[in-house]
């Protein structure tokens, strides 16, 4: 990964976790989520270097959780490959992020962070990997992304054909995996839950395709030369969460 | 023929949250290097676990010559097994029919605006 794309990963988890809008320096990422911008209240330039400096720490350690008087946020910094390292990074977020009550009930979140965490390791082949969590007063905000082999040139393997982002996202979210038919139901039952349980406010980008999704409103974009350098997924979320049956969903 | 048998925590050998599908392929090969013929898996502590895992476990579960008994699922461990069992149609959470693509230019318009 190049130094200018190493950026890019690092603005879009600080852009997400912060809500901080950097317009200047953030101009790609401004131009993907444009939706959610205007919804954001929280996040100054403190709360940017906050992020920042959360962020680096976990590169340094593998985890950095801050806590303060109105939330708390974490940051997970994942290994390319050593399964102790990545089970204990998330068996200490977890532990982490405690009572499960406030986050849908019982195995949601689990659910939906083991998921993504694991697609990763069996899709991305990435540099760096993050896994970022931010609450603050009701504020739930969850983010996943890497900068590994992109949806659509893992989908590529099984349908040379796709040629976008965009299509390739659609296909994945109809279940469609690299890997063979029984599987490419993580993503979409995650997106799902997130969906239509959490009532989440959602945006996927990959490659050059993005897809903003909110209750019963979705789009899809081409991101033409503003590619995303990976696959970044964000749920924005409202607490308390109501309990969430994910075997509604999956 | 002697019968060896013996108990294992799986988070003991993993951990309490069962996540990725590689680890399956650990928890296998522990038993068999355990040189025994018959082993009960004791997933008491296990708090939860992936989609993902579950799946490659039952895939890996059937490939073992070992004999492989289980006990102490919680459950939503069973639930999730049961689930991966009777899959047999994907949904997709998308309104196929209502997505509307948009290019970089009208979202940069639609933020102009």
């Amino acid at each position: 990964m190049n130094e200018e794309d190493s950026k890019r990963l690092l603005k879009g988890l600080i852009t997400g976790l912060s809500g901080n809008i950097d317009v200047e320096n953030n101009k790609n990422l401004d131009n993907i989520l444009p939706f959610w911008y205007k919804n954001k209240l929280i996040g100054n330039f403190e709360k940017n270097d906050l992020i920042r400096e959360c962020i680096l720490k976990a590169d340094q350690n593998g985890y950095h959780v801050y806590n303060y008087n109105r939330g708390f946020v974490i940051v997970v910094s994942f290994p390319k490959n050593e399964m102790k390292i990545r089970t204990h990074l998330l068996d200490r977020f977890f532990e982490s992020i405690g009572d499960e009550n406030n986050y849908g009930g019982k195995n949601a979140l689990q659910y939906l962070v083991s998921e993504l965490v694991d697609n990763i390791y069996q899709h991305s082949h990435f540099s760096h990997a993050y896994l970022g969590v931010e609450q603050f007063d009701d504020f739930f905000y969850v983010c996943v992304c890497d900068d590994g082999v992109t949806i659509r040139e893992s989908l590529r393997k099984v349908q040379p054909n796709i040629k976008t982002g965009r299509d390739a996202l659609l296909k994945a979210l109809q279940g469609v995996s690299s890997k063979n038919k029984e599987r490419g139901w993580g993503l979409s039952s995650v997106i799902n839950i997130a969906r239509n349980g959490y009532h989440a406010e959602i945006l996927v980008a990959s490659s050059d395709g993005a897809l903003w999704m909110k209750d019963d409103s979705q789009k899809i974009f081409n991101l033409e030369d503003e590619s995303y350098p990976g696959t970044l997924l964000e749920f924005h979320m409202t607490l308390p969460l109501k309990e969430v049956d994910i075997y509604d969903y999956i | 023929m002697t019968i060896f048998k013996k108990k294992i925590r799986v988070d003991a050998i993993l951990s309490q949250h069962l996540v990725f599908r590689d680890a399956v392929s650990d928890l296998f090969d522990y038993i068999k290097n355990m040189n025994v013929t018959k082993v009960v898996l004791d997933f008491s502590h296990v708090k939860s676990i992936s989609r993902s895992f579950a799946q490659e476990y039952l895939h890996q579960l059937d490939k073992q010559s070992i004999k492989i008994k289980e006990v102490n699922m919680s459950l939503q461990l069973k639930k999730m097994f049961r689930s991966v069992k009777k899959a047999h149609r994907k949904s997709s959470p998308l309104n196929l029919n209502d997505i509307k693509e948009l290019s970089i230019q009208d979202i940069i318009k639609q933020k102009n605006d």
